[in-house]
């Protein structure tokens, strides 16, 4: 009975000095892992919207950067003088902010064989290209897709129908958050 | 388990009344510097968070971005920096510049932070500390855009690392104050321990006091009982106990005293008449001779039973003088060789019945009559009771301890059979026989009752036991100078 009682009194007293421990730990400012804060910030991009856009590969790697591509105002460039841009790489302020691509370059004297073919309602457009497209990274078929779909035709996001030298991708649609 | 020391009520009462106050001190305490420190913190975040947010909602930016175009936008962004001025960096591709055209890449942003702000598209913090262990807080925006009505990722992101040195002075200032708090709290918490500590243990003190008190005798000792606690209830059951004590003594002792009045009255009423009746048997004595025969021994039975019946009255009455405490000593100087011959010589016991060993020039202070009293029983009752020839030997011994002086040491050895050892303990009680069958002896069955009283009226003892030999033995000591 005694023991018992007594040992009682003994946890009570531990448990007590574990939670004043407890509680003096932690002083100070500690370190924390990464915590995610709302939304991101959404800047002004001038001509956003109306600009045809190129999608490049980030420097890293791992997703696409878009860099809209003006030539002069009122202009818009034809679907196959932009697949042509898009494989021709990032030159200018794209290439010396370090921006890469995932597409092959045209062989030379080839620039001719692509070709776009026009907007569709329900099978979008079909782009040929004088490559094969089945070994294509998941990124460059992105690359092109995106850039194609978006903005081939104004405000409309369209699906796009891949044709390479080797084979015939299903029908795509550009999704920049997957 | 070995039990600790039992610490003192007033140690145990103080050290709890410690431990409570120093438990709530400290977890009030931590509590609220943990909900401030976190406050603190929060709204620090907070503010950094929105304001880097609303600063970069407010650019306009030109994709895809250059060096100087990059550069403009992170100066832009540096000059407000809230709650505290902060360092902005700036990537975008391979691009990387800051407010600190020295350092263009920070050294507190983590890779960590920096992928998932890059890859989610949300607003991300971290809390880190520099080399230096200082702490901060990073922070990184990507920079989105609305086109054809979705949010586009642009691929720059701006990050603000703000230095959280203030936070921590704040927060080191508010442990200092519960530490610096906590100290003078838990000093003033020993005020009312003590308190509590000292109302418990007065009550305590005053009865431990007390039963002392009842112990040496003071039977009369009462406890002041103060409020209706406990302890009050305990101090009324300890004077109820006291009273009831003293009663029960006061009667045994009126008892007592009622009995040794009566003994003494009736040995006092029995005096006088017995004086007459000494004087008239003596009478008859002398004219015994002249009486036939059969009378003349009735006559001296008569006459000899009323002699012992008067030395039974005089032994009754001495002894009701020791119950009453009215013994006195009269000490005088004496030669104890001579006293002790003249004693003998007194009772005709100078033939050779009584062997003596008696040193010269022995002298002590004592009470001549009462010493002569203390032999005469003693030799008397080896004489009677055990046998001839009895040994009287007298010595001298230091005091036990060296500090009772010297002492008187005289042995009284009979011849006889010796003393039972059955007997032994009741040798000293009044009318006890030791012979049970034999109810009519000599003595009055006071003799050695009266022995004993003397020899402690001198500060002595007399002890009684066998010697080696078989004979009874009994020892006198008591000191050389009695005192009164």
């Amino acid at each position: 009975m005694t023991r018992r009682r007594r040992s009682s009194r003994a946890a009570a007293a531990t448990a007590v000095l574990t939670g004043c421990a407890l509680l003096l730990t932690g002083c100070g400012i500690k370190r924390t892992g990464v915590i995610e804060s709302g939304h991101a910030a959404s800047v002004k991009v001038p001509g956003a919207g109306k600009n045809t856009v190129l999608y490049f590969v980030s420097k890293e790697g791992d997703r696409l950067v878009p860099t809209p591509f003006t030539l002069f105002d009122g202009y818009t460039l034809g679907p196959a003088a932009l697949v042509r841009l898009l494989l021709d790489g990032p030159t200018g302020r794209a290439g010396e902010a370090g921006l890469t691509t995932a597409l092959p370059r045209l062989p030379s004297g080839t620039a001719d064989a692509v070709a776009v073919s026009p907007y569709a309602q329900e099978r979008g457009m079909t782009v040929r290209v004088p490559f094969p497209v089945g070994d294509l990274s998941a990124l460059a078929r992105k690359q092109l897709v995106c850039t194609v779909g978006v903005s081939a035709v104004a405000d409309t996001l369209s699906p796009v129908i891949l044709q390479g030298t080797d084979t015939t991708l299903p029908s795509d649609e550009c999704d920049l958050n997957r | 388990m070995r039990r600790i020391a039992p610490l003192g009520l007033r140690t145990r009462l103080i050290a709890a009344f410690l431990l409570v106050a120093a438990i709530s001190a400290v977890t009030t305490a931590a509590l609220t510097y943990q909900q401030a420190r976190n406050a603190i913190l929060k709204q620090t975040q907070d503010t950094a968070i929105s304001t880097l947010r609303d600063q970069v909602e407010q650019q306009e930016i030109r994709l895809p971005l250059d060096q100087a175009e990059l550069q403009r936008v992170v100066i832009e962004l540096g000059k407000r920096g809230k709650p505290h001025p902060w360092i902005v960096f700036g990537e975008y591709g391979s691009l990387r510049v800051s407010t600190n055209p020295d350092t263009p890449t920070s050294g507190v942003i983590t890779d960590n932070l920096r992928e998932r702000v890059r890859r989610h598209d949300y607003t991300a913090f971290q809390r880190v500390e520099d080399a230096r262990g200082n702490p901060w807080l990073t922070v990184g925006v990507p920079a989105v855009f609305e086109h054809n009505g979705f949010k586009e990722s642009t691929g720059a992101v701006f990050f603000a690392s703000v230095p959280l040195s203030a936070e921590r002075q704040t927060v080191e200032a508010m442990v200092d104050a519960a530490k610096q708090g906590a100290v003078p709290g838990l000093a003033i918490a020993i005020v009312p321990a003590l308190l509590a500590a000292r109302s418990v243990l007065r009550p305590v003190r005053d009865m431990r006091r007390a039963a002392q008190h009842l112990g040496r005798g003071r039977l009369d000792t009462r406890i002041e009982v103060r409020g209706a606690d406990e302890l009050a209830g305990l101090a009324r059951t300890f004077n109820e106990t006291a009273r009831a004590l003293e009663q029960s003594v006061r009667e045994l002792q009126e008892a007592e005293v009622r009995a040794r009045r009566f003994a003494s009255d009736v040995s006092h009423e029995l005096r006088t008449p017995l004086a007459g009746m000494l004087a008239v048997t003596e009478v008859l004595d002398e004219d015994a001779e002249r009486l036939d025969a059969d009378t003349a021994k009735a006559l001296r039975l008569v006459s000899a039973e009323t002699g012992k019946l008067a030395v039974l009255v005089e032994d009754l009455m001495e002894i009701s003088r020791f119950d009453a405490r009215a013994a006195e000593l009269n000490l005088d100087d004496v030669d104890i060789a001579e006293a002790v011959r003249k004693t003998l010589e007194r009772r005709h016991w100078i033939d050779d019945r009584v062997v003596t060993e008696l040193p010269d020039g022995v002298r002590a202070r004592l009470d001549p009559r009462r010493f002569d009293v203390i032999l005469a029983n003693l030799v008397g009752n080896a004489l009677r009771h055990g046998g001839a020839p009895v040994r009287v030997t007298v010595r001298t011994a230091p005091g036990r301890g060296g500090q009772d002086g010297e002492r008187l040491l005289i042995d009284v050895a009979d011849s006889g059979p010796g003393i039972a050892p059955e007997v032994l303990p009741h040798i000293f009680d009044r009318f006890f026989k030791a012979d049970a069958a034999r109810t009519r002896s000599a003595g009055s069955g006071l003799g050695l009752a009266i022995t004993l009283e003397n020899v402690r009226l001198h500060g002595g003892t007399l002890l009684a036991g066998n010697g080696p030999s078989g004979g009874a033995v009994f020892t006198l000591d008591m000191p050389l100078e009695a005192r009164v």
